[in-house]
């Protein structure tokens, strides 16, 4: 990696930073409301399944496309799954965990962004919907990514 | 004419029928006013910052470290282990030191043996509620002094801890459960950043990357565990081998905590190693993905664990 690269990246890390550090609060504004859990989690080991995905993704893996891998990464692209699984107790509700919710969404989408650069003759044209919906996310961090990584994936830019 | 003899009133600037106030050039009270004092208040300010990082700085070098992880009190030594995991991601100079990382893995080694005698003094410790709590004190602070120092072997760009963390992560210490996951997490976890320490490496200057491999040869060359563990570093930085994916796969088949197996996933995006790696960490990766979460499912009691 050259500086320009480093620099580069250092510039889009501070960038994610900053947008986890406000934008997700901004996001979740208009919601004061705690959003109460409606629906079931994923089954057990999502968490494992999840980082195991990304994973793949993230090392250009063209097994990311396997039929369990790709469902998987499908399934993090899924806001309202998303609003299921991460899960916290207040006053006795079970409310959506908004902020961890979100940063996995984003992380997905910056895996397939990164799985796209690795692997740029693979067609990842079946998370197009996927990330297509995500542009109408309540969430502006996840709106954003999601733009992002259109622009880089569907659009090639 | 009365009023000639009457004294004329002066000027006030505050008066707007008579216009603005004289232009006079600036006193020297003006410019001790509106230069000096606000020169002196700033460079007040300088020194005490200067001031207090000078003495942060003074805990920051390699001996000073040394020198608190080798105190004979516990809770220094972990809260040193502590500060030098944390300046350590900061300081490229520092993490690419290679007679410090050696230090520092001798000091892990150590610490390792004095956790298992100190989970044995306390399964020793018999029936009294006075000698259990101060077994149960001394266990603590070595299971965080440990921790502590497979970050800071994590958090150097050179890959001089990585036999040992392998170890750890695939095997773990202690015959307590807890203490055997808590560790093992500690070093998988370690392992992630070790890998992306290896990155940090190749962004530094050229000149300051030959000197690294130089001080690393010249430990190769010596003799004991300090000369395996900087031949294993150079072979880590030249793209061979050095067991990392083998270790973290081993984490990955075991079927009693979830969390480990979740943070070898992430560890996995961080170490490419040969192809034949490459095909394990595949393998390992793929395996993950059809994980069902057996085993624990608590993270939080495992992290308190005390």
């Amino acid at each position: 990696m050259n500086r320009m690269q480093a620099v580069s990246q250092m510039r889009a890390t501070a960038a994610i930073a900053f947008l986890l550090a406000s934008g997700l609060v901004v996001g979740c504004r208009p919601s004061k409301m705690p959003v109460v859990v409606e629906g079931p989690q994923s089954p057990p080991g999502w968490e494992v399944r999840y980082n195991a995905a990304a994973a793949l993704a993230r090392r250009g893996s063209v097994r990311a496309l396997d039929d369990r891998v790709r469902d998987t990464l499908l399934e993090m692209l899924d806001e309202e799954q998303q609003m299921r699984n991460f899960r916290r107790e207040v006053n006795g509700r079970m409310v959506s965990d908004v902020n961890s919710a979100a940063l996995t969404v984003v992380t997905t989408l910056q895996a397939i962004h990164e799985l796209h650069q690795r692997q740029p003759s693979l067609d990842l044209i079946v998370f197009h919907p996927a990330i297509d919906k995500l542009l109408d996310s309540p969430n502006l961090v996840v709106r954003t990514e999601a733009k992002k990584t259109k622009q880089s994936i569907i659009n090639k830019k | 004419m009365s009023h000639m003899n009457e004294p004329t009133p002066p000027p006030s600037p505050l008066d707007p029928n008579k216009g603005l106030p004289a232009v006079v050039p600036p006193s020297g009270r003006h410019i001790v006013q509106l230069f000096l004092i606000p020169g002196l208040i700033v460079a007040g300010a300088v020194t005490i910052l200067l001031g207090f990082s000078w003495l942060a700085g003074g805990n920051r070098t390699p001996e000073q470290f040394l020198k608190n992880i080798d105190s004979t009190n516990a809770d220094v030594r972990w809260r040193a282990a502590n500060d030098l995991a944390q300046v350590l991601k900061r300081d490229d100079e520092l993490a690419a030191n290679v007679d410090f990382a050696l230090k520092i893995a001798e000091r892990f080694s150590r610490a390792l043996d004095e956790l298992e005698r100190a989970e044995r003094y306390l399964q020793d410790a018999g029936a009294d509620p006075k000698d259990q709590a101060e077994s149960r004190k001394s266990l603590v602070a070595q299971r965080n002094y440990v921790q502590y120092l497979a970050a800071s072997l994590g958090n150097f760009s050179i890959p001089v801890g990585a036999p040992l963390l392998c170890d750890v992560a695939a095997n773990g210490r202690g015959t307590d459960e807890k203490l055997r996951y808590t560790v093992r997490r500690g070093a998988v976890w370690a392992l992630a950043n070790l890998g992306e320490g290896r990155k940090r490496f190749n962004r530094l200057p050229e000149e300051r990357r030959a000197a690294v491999l130089r001080d690393l040869e010249v430990a190769a060359a010596g003799a004991g565990i300090a000369s395996e563990w900087a031949k294993v570093a150079l072979a880590g930085l030249k793209g061979e081998s050095i067991g990392v994916i083998a270790a973290l796969a081993i984490c990955a088949r075991d079927p009693r905590d979830i969390f480990l197996r979740e943070q070898t996933a992430h560890a996995l995006i961080f170490w490419d190693g040969t192809p034949e790696e490459q095909r394990l960490a595949e393998e390992t990766l793929l395996l993950l993905v059809r994980d069902v979460g057996a085993g624990h499912n608590d993270r939080i009691e495992l992290k308190d664990g005390e």
